[in-house]
């Protein structure tokens, strides 16, 4: 499986670039934002959970989850009962009902990869803080330049079994 | 437009109504209306439409709604138009209203029963979206030990 | 599939000079492509580059002349507007004299424009012509062009890369120069020191190994001190002292007295601190020292930039692969806009006025009779300020905002509507147009060729992709007009953009071997000095001599000076302004930009948890600032980022300068910005 984003909110600089191409590259909308936590910014998007709760949620089943997509939306399916918004644990879905698309959310940039060109936030970002990399090649950066201490817990609110897609895919190594 | 051969009466049920906004997004006429005022999730539909389309009762999540047939001369008894509200909850954080109770209720049950990790769900649902991404910087950056402390 | 067309320009914003490829089609520019195999950005955009295709097409975008009438602005001709505006000139000069116009210069323009505007001034006989590099890196021309010859930076940005340790004073790179940050992240990959003093903790210093939190103005006492351990602990590198420099021992002198204890009371900095930065910045094998307006908008302006010049000196850490001295440059193009001489004491390629054989050089190349070019400077942007309605009658700026960019703008405001007469040259109708007479509509970036060049000297080709919206005219055609219409044609015998760059490769002995047709080649520009057509340019400057006359480096003594307005006890905090990284100077384009704008509408007061506690503030409460100039208002915005007693507030935002200081730097006449003694009250109710 590749093509999921990591985030490395370490090497982030709060320069917005991620959130103004995506609006470019989607026509608006924010799928990707920066949280700010005491001036600090952490990137977020859609961690394309495999337990998904707005999956879950759905009652039209318009949303789903496989390996290669992450969580992905069914445009036909979709009532637009915004219910999936409340039940994103990190705030990164939205629900506009009378836009279209209506789930406004981080599709990996599907567009661009099917015409061969990276994701937006990816190839902009100046400090290479969103990446594509692969696991190993991540870790392998960071124990070559011991500056920032490799730590790790996962994220709160996915304990146990539904924290293994955020534990496994997103900033934590 | 068309004249609609057959008219029907809308039937909402509005102890079912979880105060989701799907009927009112897929309404082609656009006639239910929704609006947050203060505390409050206000809807309005019309007692009687043109008939032909069940789009809001195929959307409906919690089946809230019930479609009759209603006869085409009968302007005699004509139903008035529906008005009802729900209450909205207040973000535990931030105090902002965000969604209607019973939608969190049911996000929270669903989630729990579905999800692996009961628990960890009345971390995030009773918080309000913007509130939910703070908290999520706030704990990726306790738990990288990357938050400093002010200058002094 | 699209049939549209990339034209690769060049990104109107900061000084990295990053690479757009702007999509065109039927004449219209339909979207933005990532320039991946740019040497420069590597496809990289920071959001004002993703922004840039808001301004091309904004609705507020000037369409045609526009001219004052007691009902209101009505639209006018463009023959009328030129034929008015060469009246009006043409009246002031015989009334007044010529010196009694001034000309405003863009960093925005292109080389040819600047050029092209600065000529104009002179050729009607005055050097009252200015930019705003005035107001950003004015000292750095005065301190270190007698130092090292030219006020430029030494390296280019990308050989931050290369260096172990980079010492950043007052400067803001992650914000301000977003693209160029990567090249730090680079070496900090690759395990290089990064030193940041700076009052607040910014996101350059997030990354720093060290941060020394001072003082805002006391950044001289800071380096004075690291000179003085550095001598103390003889970490000088003394071969390139004695091989390359002169004036050492005046200088070990100056700083004999100024040890890290007294430096710790002045900035608030520990001296263990001090200490370590010096011990890291002369040790690293390989260093550079990175400086902006932390340093350069100070009342010892000059004799800052001096010491930051004396540093690097001393160290040995100039004139090589990965060690240099980068006075990063805040906007596209002025680099360039000092080069062409768009500055009231220098002709072009830095000749001052004030010397006879560059004077006559001049007069001959122009085909001026000899001695009309005056010997005395003219005026700089703040003086033309003080000076308009007084001596100064007519005032012509071009795509400049000084009623938002100069400190004190209720006085700017107040001297501008004294003028007889203003024509303000700009894409959007900015707080200075409204007080003009004549408002003509400029072409942005993507609607005019030019050169332009960046920070690191590279002057790098950036084509006409489009049209420009309605009669909007780019600024090079307006200033060749308006010399036809004051009788001045045959001064000004230009029909494009490529012809004026021919004359400035005869005129500027560094731009001798950049022309055009091999700039529109060059992938990533040629970086002058470039004397002549086979010269592959000098990315790196100094290796072997400095531009001096002797090709030795001057070492100056350093003397501290307090700045002028300490915070007491009517005023007690520090304010200090700065960039932030979704908004540009004066914010006429950043704050047109939706995509911008709303995620950073307000003008924001940093304070410090400590100092908010003491004034009963929380995060998002309203605030006044109150200056000894006047007040405004403001969303105070609670963090741990900046220090106890100091206050940050960006300037893009009309209010911030009206109350900044008008103290200027004696020699370099940059005012005061970034000090001023402040007091807040808190007001009712919450932020907007």
């Amino acid at each position: 499986m590749s093509g999921f984003l990591h985030v490395d909110f370490r090497r982030c600089t709060a320069c917005f670039a991620c959130e103004t191409a995506c609006r470019t590259a989607h026509g608006g909308g924010l799928r990707i934002q920066l949280a700010f936590v005491d001036g600090l910014p952490v990137p977020l998007m859609c961690r394309h959970c495999e337990q998904s709760p707005c999956a879950a949620v759905c009652p039209e089943h318009a949303l789903v989850w496989d390996q290669d997509h992450g969580v992905t939306l069914l445009a036909d399916r979709c009532t637009r009962c915004g219910l999936c918004a409340v039940a994103c644990p990190f705030g990164v879905l939205f629900v506009d009902p009378f836009a279209q698309p209506s789930v406004i959310k981080c599709d990996l940039c599907r567009a661009r990869r099917a015409e061969g060109k990276r994701p937006a936030c990816v190839l902009t970002c100046p400090t290479e803080a969103i990446t594509e990399e692969p696991h190993h090649s991540l870790r392998r950066r960071r124990l070559t330049t011991p500056v920032f201490p490799i730590a790790g817990k996962p994220p709160r609110p996915f304990q146990g079994g539904a924290s293994r897609a955020s534990r496994k895919r997103n900033d934590m190594v | 437009m068309r004249e609609t051969p057959t008219r029907q009466r809308l039937i909402i049920d509005f102890e079912k109504c979880c105060g989701c906004f799907a009927c009112a997004a897929a309404c082609p006429e656009k006639r239910i209306a929704f609006s947050d005022q203060g505390t409050e999730r206000r809807f309005s539909a019309p007692g009687v439409c043109s008939g032909e389309c069940e789009t809001c009762r195929k959307v409906c999540p919690v089946d809230a709604i019930v479609l009759e047939p209603f006869p085409l001369e009968d302007d005699e008894c004509h139903p008035p138009a529906l008005t009802w509200t729900l209450p909205l909850v207040r973000c535990r954080r931030c105090g902002e209203p965000f969604t209607t109770e019973k939608i969190r209720r049911m996000t929270m049950e669903k989630l729990t029963m579905l999800l692996e990790a009961p628990d960890a769900v009345s971390d995030w649902v009773p918080v309000c979206l913007a509130c939910r991404r703070i908290e999520e910087a706030h704990r990726v950056r306790t738990a990288t030990r990357t938050l400093p402390d002010p200058l002094r | 599939m699209s049939t549209a067309i990339p034209v690769r320009t060049v990104c109107p914003y900061c000084a990295v000079g990053c690479h757009l490829d702007l999509l065109v089609e039927n004449g219209r520019v339909k979207g933005l492509e990532y320039a991946v195999d740019s040497p420069v950005n590597a496809g990289r955009l920071c959001a004002k580059g993703h922004a840039a295709l808001e301004i091309l097409y904004h609705p507020d975008r000037l369409q045609h002349p526009i001219q004052r009438s007691p009902s209101g602005w009505k639209p006018v001709s463009w023959d009328h507007a030129l034929e008015t505006a060469a009246e009006k000139i043409r009246n002031i000069v015989t009334a007044y004299g010529p010196n009694a116009l001034a000309f405003l210069s863009t960093a925005k323009g292109t080389n040819e424009e600047n050029y092209l505007v600065q000529k104009l001034a002179r050729v009607v006989g005055t050097h009252n012509v200015d930019h705003c590099a005035r107001l950003c890196h004015a000292s750095t021309l005065t301190g270190l062009g007698p130092m090292l010859g030219l006020g430029a930076a030494t390296n280019p940005l990308s050989d931050l890369s290369q260096s172990h340790c980079l010492f950043f004073v007052g400067s803001n790179p992650a914000e301000n120069h977003p693209v160029a940050f990567r090249w730090v992240q680079e070496a900090k990959d690759r395990g290089a020191r990064i030193l940041v003093a700076d009052p607040r903790r910014t996101p350059t210093a997030w990354i720093a190994d060290l941060h020394l939190p001072l003082r805002p103005g006391t950044d001289l006492a800071l380096l004075a001190a690291m000179l003085h351990v550095i001598f103390q602990e003889r970490l000088q590198d003394d071969a390139f002292i004695a091989r390359r420099t002169r004036g050492v021992e005046a200088l070990r002198a100056s700083v004999k007295h100024t040890d890290p204890t007294w430096a710790a009371r002045l900035t608030g900095v520990p001296a263990r601190d001090i200490v370590r930065a010096a011990r890291m910045y002369a040790t690293a094998p390989r260093a550079s020292l990175i400086y902006c307006m932390g340093v350069t908008q100070h009342v010892v302006g000059t004799e800052t930039v001096r010491a930051c010049a004396d540093l690097a000196l001393v160290t040995g850490h100039v004139g090589s692969l990965g060690s240099g001295l980068f006075p990063v440059r805040g906007q596209d193009n002025v680099q360039g806009a000092c080069d062409m001489g768009a500055l009231s004491g220098l002709l072009p390629g830095y000749r001052p006025v004030t010397d006879r054989e560059a004077r006559a050089f001049f007069e001959s190349a122009w085909g001026l009779p000899p001695g009309a070019l005056g010997a005395a400077p003219g005026l700089t942007v703040t003086e033309m300020e003080q000076a308009a309605g007084r001596t100064v009658r007519g005032l012509i700026a071009i795509g400049e905002n000084p009623v938002v960019t100069s400190p004190e703008s209720r006085k700017t405001r107040e001297s501008l509507q004294r003028l007889d007469f203003l024509v303000v040259v700009d894409l959007f109708m900015t707080e200075t147009a409204e007080l003009a007479h004549l408002v003509l509509p400029a072409a942005a970036w993507a609607e005019k060729s030019g050169s332009r060049t960046n920070t690191d000297r590279r002057v790098q080709w950036s084509p006409k992709a489009v049209d420009p919206p309605g009669e909007a005219r780019p600024d090079w055609k307006i200033v060749i007009d308006l010399a036809h219409r004051l009788g001045l044609g045959q001064f000004f015998p230009y029909g494009s953009p490529e012809d004026v760059l021919e004359e400035i490769r005869r005129i500027v002995p560094a731009y001798g071997g950049i022309s055009a047709g091999r700039l529109s080649q060059a992938a990533e520009g040629i970086a002058w000095p470039c004397p002549d057509e086979t010269h592959p340019g000098t990315p790196v400057l100094y290796e072997n001599h400095f531009a001096t006359e002797d090709g030795l480096a001057r070492l100056y003594p350093i003397e501290f000076r307090e700045p002028p307005e300490m915070p007491d006890a009517d005023f007690p905090y520090c304010l200090t302004t700065g960039r932030v990284s979704l908004h540009y100077n004066s914010g006429a384009m950043t704050r047109r930009s939706p995509s911008l704008f709303s995620r950073s509408p307000h003008l924001f007061v940093e304070i410090h948890p400590d100092d908010a506690a003491r004034e009963g503030l929380r995060h998002r409460d309203r605030v006044r600032l109150i200056t000894r100039r006047g007040s405004i208002e403001a969303q105070a915005h609670v963090t741990g980022s900046v220090c106890p007693g100091v206050l940050f507030a960006p300037f893009h935002f009309p209010q911030t300068n009206a109350i900044t200081q008008n103290m200027l730097d004696p020699s370099a006449k940059i005012p005061e910005f970034k000090t001023a003694a402040c007091r807040l009250e808190k007001m009712e109710g919450k932020g907007p």
